[in-house]
């Protein structure tokens, strides 16, 4: 029975890790402007413009092709996308030491965490929650381990994952709408 | 009887019903999905709205906001990520794209163009490309095709890239490319784009076809008014080696140079008038690792009027070969007429010389007709049925038949 488990769990494991797929960028980037419209506090905390921040590591490729691309297709989505508010779109390289100081200096609505980031997410999270910046990434595990807003995969398909104690602690006020159309961490 | 077949599949089954029963308790016990914690934080909010009557004010808003998002989880699709050689890469940055041709035929010829009536695969080629953030383009062109019993089926023709350094202005092309000399090997090397089934005898007998080289080139277009352009182009490259025979100019590029000799050249094509254009070609090339061992130039056009349409070319320098300068060269000039969208009759008339004896000098004439089952559109397809008749001391008849996609 054992072994049987081991096979089962061994023929799960192997699709799982050779699974690359994610929510494409361009998606992910208007997922990302239509949530932030779902926060109640969204102005209080934009003041006149919301400034959209790519969290991201230098000299990563991953990190900062994801930067890249999700620069390119959040530049784009704005003019898609109706926003209250005017939106602006900054690239934040990520330093343990001066994050704080660049979020406070930035001072973005929203910060979306590239890949390369996992083992910073203690100081990250601190700082995000100190800042009042809504944190997003397309990340399961960083969702689960602090992040607010996931825009994950799910049967093939862009799902949302939302930790709601996070937000609440990044000083967003999500509303009901969305998060019925979402997985909910309470 | 258990084969290992079988396990493994019982194996799969296992998983997969696993799967959905290991899956379901791994959700937390405080994770709500999706229209469970909907219920619970509507009921909620119902209740907020109940002391609060001036909430629902906002709800159509909200709802319709709500129904675009549902939109657009429900129309998304994940994607694989990108990668190279294990590396992410940012995928929208590149646009890659494949083309081709494919031309097939029949043939049959007596005398100089003696060829037994025979099926071909005339051309298989294969363009891979991408377009990188409209500043870098690089290129492959594939030759898939045996030319006979002994020839390697896989032949690279070019490989090259282009940077963008001044938009359209200034363009650097880099690698192994066709060289920019006279009107057919830089405009209507596509045998989809020219009037006749076989390349004009220059190409063949006098320049190798195709004519491509290894080296960096500077290229650009400047079009001062609408319909009215400049087109430049210089070149240094490694030159050429091989041999020319009496049928073939069967030079190949030199891929890393032995001896230091370069080739160098360039040309300029201008666009006084809609549907002309006008070009000068001058190549001074090392063969076999001799400077100067080509010296070409050449003076083409294109006209496209309406139905009709001509190009042509002339080319006239030598080789040096051990005895001395030797002078060769040649002319084509092929027309055109639609009479209809889809039927065009063509004609067409060349020379060419290598070498001082009656042997080494041909005149041809070729006459035909193309049909184009999707006119004015792309892909394309095109028959052509031409009859050609080689003059001179080896005079010779040869007919083609030849159906070409291009793609």
């Amino acid at each position: 029975m054992r072994a049987r488990t081991l096979v089962a769990l061994s023929l799960l494991a192997a699709p799982a890790a050779l699974a690359d797929e994610e929510v494409p960028m361009p998606q992910q980037a208007v997922l990302l402007l239509k949530i932030l419209k779902f926060d109640h506090s969204l102005e209080a905390r934009a003041g006149g413009t919301a400034t959209i921040a790519i969290l991201y590591v230098e000299n990563n490729p991953e990190s900062e092709a994801v930067r890249v691309e999700l620069q390119g297709a959040l530049e784009a989505a704005t003019h898609t996308v109706p926003f209250p508010i005017p939106i602006k779109v900054v690239r934040l390289p990520y330093s343990a030491s001066r994050i704080d100081a660049d979020l406070a200096e930035v001072k973005p609505t929203a910060a979306y965490v590239a890949p390369g980031l996992a083992a910073q997410l203690p100081t990250l999270t601190k700082a995000t929650r100190k800042s009042a910046t809504l944190t997003f990434t397309s990340d399961e595990a960083a969702v689960r381990a602090g992040l607010s807003v996931g825009m994950v995969v799910r049967a093939d398909r862009p799902a949302l994952l939302v930790n709601l104690p996070a937000s609440k602690a990044e000083g967003a006020d999500l509303s009901s709408d969305l998060l019925r159309l979402s997985q909910v961490i309470r | 009887m258990l084969s290992p077949t079988r396990v493994a599949r019982w194996c799969a089954v296992v998983a997969t019903v696993g799967s959905l029963t290991l899956a379901w308790p791994s959700v937390a016990a405080d994770e709500k999905p999706p229209e469970k914690a909907e219920k619970e934080k509507h009921d909620k909010d119902k209740r907020d709205h109940d002391k609060d009557p001036a909430a629902d004010k906002d709800k159509p808003a909200a709802s319709s906001a709500a129904d675009d998002l549902a939109q657009t989880l429900q129309q998304g699709e994940a994607e694989p990520v990108s990668r190279v050689m294990g590396q992410r890469i940012v995928a929208s940055a590149v646009k890659p794209y494949i083309h081709g041709t494919f031309a097939v035929d029949w043939r049959w010829g007596d005398g100089e163009l003696q060829i037994p009536n025979t099926l071909d695969l005339r051309e298989s080629h294969v363009y891979l490309g991408a377009h990188i953030l409209d500043i870098a383009q690089p290129e492959v062109f594939f030759e898939l095709e045996k030319k006979n019993q002994t020839s390697e089926p896989l032949n690279l023709r070019y490989g090259q890239v282009d940077f963008k350094i001044a938009g359209d202005l200034l363009v650097l092309r880099a690698g192994l490319f066709l060289v920019p000399f006279g009107v057919y090997n830089t405009d209507l090397f596509l045998r989809y784009n020219a009037h006749l089934p076989e390349r004009p005898e220059i190409h063949r007998r006098v320049v190798p076809g195709s004519w491509s080289e290894v080296g960096a080139q500077l290229r650009g277009r400047w079009e001062w008014s609408p319909g009215r352009a400049l087109q430049y182009y210089a070149y240094v490259t490694n030159g050429q080696a091989g041999a020319l025979t009496v049928d073939r100019a069967s030079y190949d590029p030199v891929y890393r140079s032995l001896t230091g000799a370069k080739s160098a050249g360039a040309r300029v094509a201008v666009q006084p008038l809609d549907g002309l254009v006008v070009g000068l070609s001058g190549y001074r090339g090392a063969l076999n690792g001799v400077d100067g061992g080509l010296t070409l130039g050449a003076a083409d056009f294109i006209y496209r009027h309406g139905p009709f349409s001509a190009d042509g070319e002339a080319m006239y320098g030598w080789r040096l070969d051990p005895a001395g300068p030797v002078p060769e060269g040649g002319f084509y000039a092929a027309a055109g007429y639609k009479v209809a969208s889809e039927v065009e009759a063509v004609a067409s008339g060349g020379g060419f010389t290598v070498g001082p004896t009656e042997q080494e000098s041909q005149v041809d004439i070729t006459v035909g007709v193309n049909i184009y089952p999707l006119p004015d559109r792309f892909p394309t397809a095109v028959l052509k049925a031409a009859y050609e008749r080689d003059v001179g001391t080896a005079p010779g008849n040869g007919v083609t038949i030849m159906f070409i996609i291009g793609f």
